[in-house]
């Protein structure tokens, strides 16, 4: 087995993939600022729902210095100079402004994470090296697991019965020219729905083996053009469709580019056991990591507990309402809070639908009494609606948050009628 | 070919929905969306320009022989020309926000500097309805008259009678205000069409109707949240830890704040039941929780009721009545939600989908 893994392939599809990747990685920042996101996502905000208490923003100066850094770290990854110094510090910094704001929350962000982690650790091949083949593996199996666990998630009634939320969506299309109409029809959503649901769980399948593999390379690149066009998800189709270049056979870049030189021939080679292990433990915990909501009271799409880092993409159109009552514990008098007043617009919109970061604010809304001398104690008053469900109760309204830690249970209401599997 | 063959295509399109609902639903969009441009808020505008009109020969009137029966007949007409234009101050987008026009501003900035109309009064500033339409937002509009009809409380017709300049500036605030309705109105009339087919067009912010609806009803949330937070809430205290601001009161010179928040609200409900069409007439039957219209009825008239039962003045009651405005409040957000969530997502109003899935 470890001979198996351990079998020293043509390295030039890793290789392909650190260059095309450390090239995305480098217009990320680059486009990131050139939207103004760093003034508005980073520095507008006067309160942050940072992951982490010590993740606070740093100056202007320093952030866009940051972005900097990073797209040099790009074109450095990507041009083969101190590529592994280079990864870490776009991990690091990379990093660090995503525990900045749980609002910049976003998948693939998520995955471009796991890869950044992945290729800093393993064995990294020149373009005329072999590469041990558990590498390739391991990445195959870290986009494998994002589009199987995405299908895997979509199981549910309001994807696969009533098409929600891409009816929902779709119907916001129906003003478009010819297939406007179309889209406004939810047997079109439906039709959509199951044919997302069977390309996530069969595209990996369909890369691997070779006979199905220019199927699935021309539904992958139908499906991402689509999903592009139709919805605002940025470079998510381009993370996915480089990544989906890993399935390829190892030599692919040397057909593209003969310069290259031939194809390598495999070479006997081991994994180390200790590696074998560790890689092994690490492959096993991507695997079951998205699964840990079930053991979560609640319905995920609704509490959002376990809903991050699990590749639940596309699945809920969520509105919501919610403001605070707060209560001075000293003199009984009460007043309302609107988050609104504080926060951003995108800030609002994602905190009104999410039970934690509803808490968040709670806390945050305690800390600003207590600086002001008051002890209070703070209580949402939350709506919400999924996938086109009638609005209810979000969180309960007869907790006190100030109390809450958000590993308690019962504070988010039930849905009343969940989706089931 | 077998005839089995041939009759493949034929089973096909018999197979294929047909796109006559949506055709038909967005013809209906068109419609309503025109009844409301024309006969709610261009209707609304023109109301507003004849209201403000009879505002500025009061005040004219007024001002060759200032009486009690001549400033009577301006507070009145200043209170009966709000009446239109708080009902329409759920349009929070078109001329009266975007440049060049602005006229939300010019008609209604508030709260009023009381400095700064002090000291122009104060001043040998000439306040001809020339030199008044040349005027900051802080000096022109409805919250001036409302600080010059009404202050200073029992002696405002002897500071009138004491100072022709007074009057002089009120004269001519009323015919500037009367300007820029009918100046507004105009605008508006000239800009609605484009609404109807935005992508056409071509010079709106929007893509396509959806759009259009879109901003219609977060301006419908807005206003809503408006009337809880600012209105009502900021006198009440929400701001400032539970310590009312009376001060915060909108119209409070003349008391008329209470009446402010109903003709919003009344606004709100007009967009919702059309005259003849709104956007109830939007909502699809399959994409409405059922028993949704008799529960929003339900709530708009509590929400009504318990707007009523505030005493007068706002000003008063923040302070004697709090739990009247809470309530107020309460029943408000209940209608908010019904917008914000039920309305929002049977019409699709949330486009974009949850923002973890994308950038």
């Amino acid at each position: 087995m470890t001979d198996a893994l351990g079998l020293r392939v043509d390295g030039a599809s890793v290789w392909a993939f650190r260059v095309l990747f450390g090239a995305l990685l480098a217009v990320m920042p680059v486009r990131f600022a050139a939207y103004g996101w760093i003034e508005e996502l980073y520095l507008a905000p006067t309160y942050h729902f940072a992951w982490v208490s010590w993740a606070v923003v740093p100056p202007a100066g320093v952030l866009y210095a940051m972005h900097v850094g990073l797209a040099a770290c790009g074109v450095a990854i990507a041009a083969g100079v101190a590529v592994r110094p280079a990864l870490w510090a776009y991990l690091v910094g990379f990093g660090y402004l995503e525990l900045l704001d749980k609002t910049l929350y976003l998948n693939h962000y998520v995955l471009v994470t796991l890869l950044l982690v992945t290729l800093a650790v393993v064995p990294l091949p020149g373009r005329s090296d072999r590469v041990p083949r558990w590498v390739v593996g391991l990445l195959r199996l870290e986009l494998g697991l994002v589009w199987t666990w995405a299908g895997i998630c979509k199981l549910n009634a309001d994807w696969m019965l009533r098409g929600e939320p891409l009816h929902t969506w779709l119907r916001a299309r129906m003003e478009l020219p010819w297939i406007g109409p179309w889209l406004g029809l939810p047997e079109t959503a439906l039709a959509m729905s199951w044919g997302g649901a069977a390309f996530d769980l069969g595209i990996a399948p369909l890369l691997l083996v070779e006979r199905t593999r220019p199927l699935g390379f021309v539904l992958l690149v139908g499906f991402h053009a689509i999903t592009g066009l139709l919805f605002p998800i940025g470079v998510f189709p381009w993370v996915m469709l480089l990544g989906a270049l890993l399935f390829l056979p190892e030599s692919w870049p040397r057909r593209v580019l003969p310069s290259l030189g031939p194809a390598l021939e495999p070479e006997p080679g081991s994994m180390p056991v200790g590696t074998a292990v560790l890689v092994g433990a690490f492959a096993v915990l991507l695997a079951i990591w998205p699964a840990r909501s079930a053991l979560i009271p609640g319905d995920v799409m609704w509490t959002e507990q376990g809903f991050r880092f699990s590749w639940r993409v596309l699945l809920i159109e969520k509105t919501g309402q919610v403001d605070y009552r707060v209560v001075d514990r000293a003199t009984g008098r009460s007043w309302t809070t609107s988050p609104r007043q504080e926060l951003t617009e995108l800030q609002h919109k994602q905190m009104r639908t999410q039970p934690d970061m509803i808490l968040d604010y709670a806390h945050h809304l305690a800390e600003r009494e207590a600086a002001a001398g008051r002890d209070v104690a703070v209580y949402a008053e939350s709506y919400a609606s999924l996938n086109g469900r009638p609005s209810q109760r979000l969180v309960s309204p007869d907790v006190d948050l100030t109390t809450l830690t958000g590993w308690e249970t019962g504070w988010i209401v039930p849905l009343r009628d969940p989706p089931g599997r | 070919m077998s005839i089995r063959l041939l009759l493949v295509p034929v089973i096909f399109a018999g197979c294929v929905p047909s796109t006559a609902p949506v055709e038909s639903e967005l013809a209906l969009r068109r419609d309503v969306l025109h009844a409301l441009h024309t006969e709610v808020v261009a209707a609304g505008y023109a109301d507003l320009t004849a209201r403000s009109a009879v505002l500025s020969d009061a005040a004219s009137a007024f001002c060759t022989a200032p009486d009690a029966a001549g400033l009577e007949a301006v507070r009145t007409a200043w209170l009966e020309a709000r009446t239109p234009w708080k009902q329409l101050e759920v349009v929070g987008f078109g001329p009266v926000v975007d440049e060049p026009y602005r006229f939300g501003p010019l008609l209604d900035f508030w709260p009023v500097r009381e400095t700064v109309v002090d000291d122009l009064l104060a001043s040998e500033a000439p306040v001809g309805p020339a030199d008044v339409a040349t005027f900051g937002a802080s000096t022109r509009g409805f919250p001036v008259l409302d600080y010059l009809l009404w202050g200073p409380g029992e002696g405002s017709l002897d500071a009138f009678v004491a100072s022709p300049r007074r009057c002089t500036y009120v004269a001519s605030l009323s015919a500037d205000l009367h300007t820029n309705a009918a100046a507004l109105e105009a605008a508006w009339v000239a800009y609605a069409p484009a609404l109807e087919d935005p992508a056409a067009a071509g010079t709106l912010p929007y893509a396509d109707t959806q759009e259009v609806v879109d901003e219609w009803v977060n301006r419908m949330l807005f206003t809503i949240d408006d009337i809880r937070a600012e209105k009502l809430g900021k006198p009440l205290g929400d701001s400032s830890g539970g310590v009312p601001l009376t001060d915060a009161v909108e119209s409070r010179y003349s008391g008329r704040s209470l009446r402010d928040t109903r003709d919003a609200f009344a606004g709100v409900e007009r967009l919702f039941e059309g005259e003849p069409t709104g956007f109830q007439e939007l909502m699809p039957d399959s994409r409405t929780p059922i028993g949704f219209f008799e529960d929003f009825a339900e709530r708009r008239r509590l929400a009504r009721e318990a707007l009523e039962a505030i005493p007068e003045t706002l000003e008063e009651s923040v302070v004697a009545a709090p739990d009247r405005v809470v309530a107020a409040q309460d029943a408000l957000r209940e209608v908010q939600v019904s917008i914000q969530v039920d309305m929002a997502q049977a019409l699709g109003v949330t486009l974009a989908f949850n923002d973890n899935d994308g950038d």
